[in-house]
């Protein structure tokens, strides 16, 4: 009976194929160039024109990284004075799993207005497979991408006295992992900001299930948030929507949120908010509330 | 903007129903004693596929049963769209017959399920326990064939009492109910079954689950073929 069975395991995991939804998690589009302003597709919500950033004031450049023995060019994009970095403090704005910096564009220039129109600068880059980025998406190559935009940051001048983290969404991630191990970045920022985090990709999994299995049936994607939170003891200010129905608010936030202790949390939950779009946080909190939180918590 | 794409609701569907709903009741009426039976199932709970249409996810798997005496029959399956992402998914157990008149009856299942990823190794089993009432007739005078409707509940337990995190667990246990039919022609049946999935349970996460109870639970649709073997 033993060997029949041994066979019979063996046999169902050979006819296992092995099919992951890592990929799935990253929902990235490619783009012939960045059009900010001119783009045409999809966003997540308009800005009026009183948000409107100068010319001289963005600057799209490229870094490399290394991902698995190969050099991907990544695609970034800086809105403030680059020859006053030494002395500004700047915001990492680590974007969500869709798309490529036009579609984020308006929040990183609703960002570039925290406490007046370019008081702070604001950096994003497009993942590996996002936009004109290099490669495909990982977690791994998002967390080397994140490294290389902090390197970037470095070689400016910025310090980590100077430096804000702001994640959104699947940007939590890097976001959260920079704050939590400054022994394995070139930088560290000083406060944490995440919106709408994922705790785990198993909080992910398990939500959606209904029921406990772990999330290795379905992704090698830890993602978890809600782990390398506990390290953080930054400041550290939360966002979410009660009406995200994505990651929900006490399935993932409220367990990131739980998880922090820090030196200083604060959760803003903004009502009937979703998870993005016209009725995401910035816009349900109203633009100059969502930046009033956020230049409050920096100053504070 | 809308967040339900398909990738995030590949994650959703391929983890809510591919073990809650993965199947049509096995066996709601015992084999005869000696009597073996092989069956294939398809069909799992719908939903809607943004900007195509609104479709049952379409699960597979293979079983295998055989009636121990008129009163108990023993069965096994293996789920093979689980095999896809890897994970072993065999479900088991056994059926008794615990009432019976000339044409209808009602019995109860107990079996498990038992799933193992290649990638970690981690074990989950959930036990899990169904009832059946069946009512059986002669669809036609035809030699040779008849036909059961049957309807039932399947409990499953979830033997975790945390969640990833330390997070409690407050689903320990999740209920189906099912209605369904089942034709029979000489060796051959065909099963046709609904089932309602949890039907308390916030279904408002990730997948745009179709169910008659608006944001909880789910519906779903399977179709199952079984082939019998002569008693020895």
């Amino acid at each position: 009976m033993k060997p029949f069975l041994s066979v019979l395991i063996l046999f169902l995991m050979l006819l296992s194929c092995n099919k992951r939804l890592d990929s799935f998690l990253f929902n990235n589009s490619k783009i012939d160039a960045y059009l900010l302003d001119a783009y045409t597709g999809e966003i997540p919500f308009e800005l009026g024109a009183e948000y409107t950033i100068l010319s001289d004031q963005i600057h799209l450049f490229q870094f490399n990284i290394e991902d698995q023995g190969k050099t991907l060019e990544i695609h970034a994009l800086y809105v403030g004075d680059l020859n006053s970095m030494d002395q500004d403090t700047v915001i990492l704005y680590c974007h969500g799993n869709k798309d490529h910096l036009d579609f984020y564009w308006n929040r990183q220039k609703l960002l570039a207005h925290v406490g007046g129109k370019n008081r702070f600068g604001v950096l994003s880059f497009d993942y590996p497979g996002y936009g004109l980025s290099e490669g495909t998406p990982t977690e791994e190559n998002m967390y080397a991408a994140t490294e290389g935009a902090l390197k970037w940051l470095k070689e400016k001048g910025v310090a980590n006295d100077r430096l804000i983290a702001y994640g959104f969404s699947l940007g939590s991630a890097p976001a959260t992992r920079i704050a939590a191990n400054p022994q394995e970045f070139s930088l560290t920022p000083r406060i944490l900001m995440l919106e709408n985090p994922f705790a785990s990709s198993e909080v992910m999994v398990q939500s959606s299930a209904g029921l406990s299995f772990p999330g290795s049936y379905f992704t090698n994607i830890r993602i978890a948030n809600a782990e390398e939170i506990k390290k953080v003891q930054q400041p550290f200010l939360w966002f979410h929507g009660t009406d995200d129905t994505f990651l929900t608010l006490a399935a993932h936030g409220q367990v990131v949120f739980d998880n922090y202790t820090g030196s200083r949390g604060k959760a803003v939950v903004v009502n009937g908010a979703t998870h993005d779009g016209e009725k995401g946080v910035p816009v349900m909190l109203g633009f100059a509330n969502y930046l009033a939180e956020i230049e409050a918590f920096i100053t504070e | 903007m809308n967040y339900k794409k398909v990738s995030q609701f590949l994650v959703g569907i391929s983890a809510w129903s591919l073990f809650i709903s993965c199947a049509p009741t096995r066996f709601y009426k015992p084999l005869e004693q000696g009597e073996q039976a092989v069956t294939a199932t398809f069909g799992g709970p719908l939903i809607k596929v943004p900007n195509v249409a609104t479709i049952p996810i379409p699960f597979t798997s293979i079983g295998y049963g055989r009636g121990i005496t008129n009163e108990l029959t023993v069965f096994g399956s293996w789920q093979t769209t689980s095999s896809i992402f890897g994970v072993m998914h065999l479900d088991f157990g056994a059926t008794h017959q615990l009432w019976k008149r000339e044409n209808m009856g009602i019995s109860a299942s107990l079996g498990s399920h038992f799933l193992l990823d290649v990638f970690e190794w981690k074990p989950s089993l959930y036990p899990q326990i169904s009832a059946n009432y069946y009512y059986s007739y002669k669809q036609s005078a035809e030699k040779n064939s008849s036909a059961d409707f049957y309807v039932g509940t399947e409990n499953w337990l979830d033997l975790r009492s945390r969640l990833a995190h330390e997070v409690a667990n407050t689903n320990r246990l999740l209920w189906n109910m099912h209605v369904g039919h089942s034709f029979h022609k000489n060796l051959w049946s065909y099963q046709l079954e609904v089932k309602i999935l949890a039907p308390y349970l916030n279904n408002d996460v990730v997948v745009d689950y179709v169910s008659p109870f608006g944001n909880r639970g789910g519906m779903g649709f399977y179709f199952g073929v079984q082939r019998k073997f002569g008693k020895k």
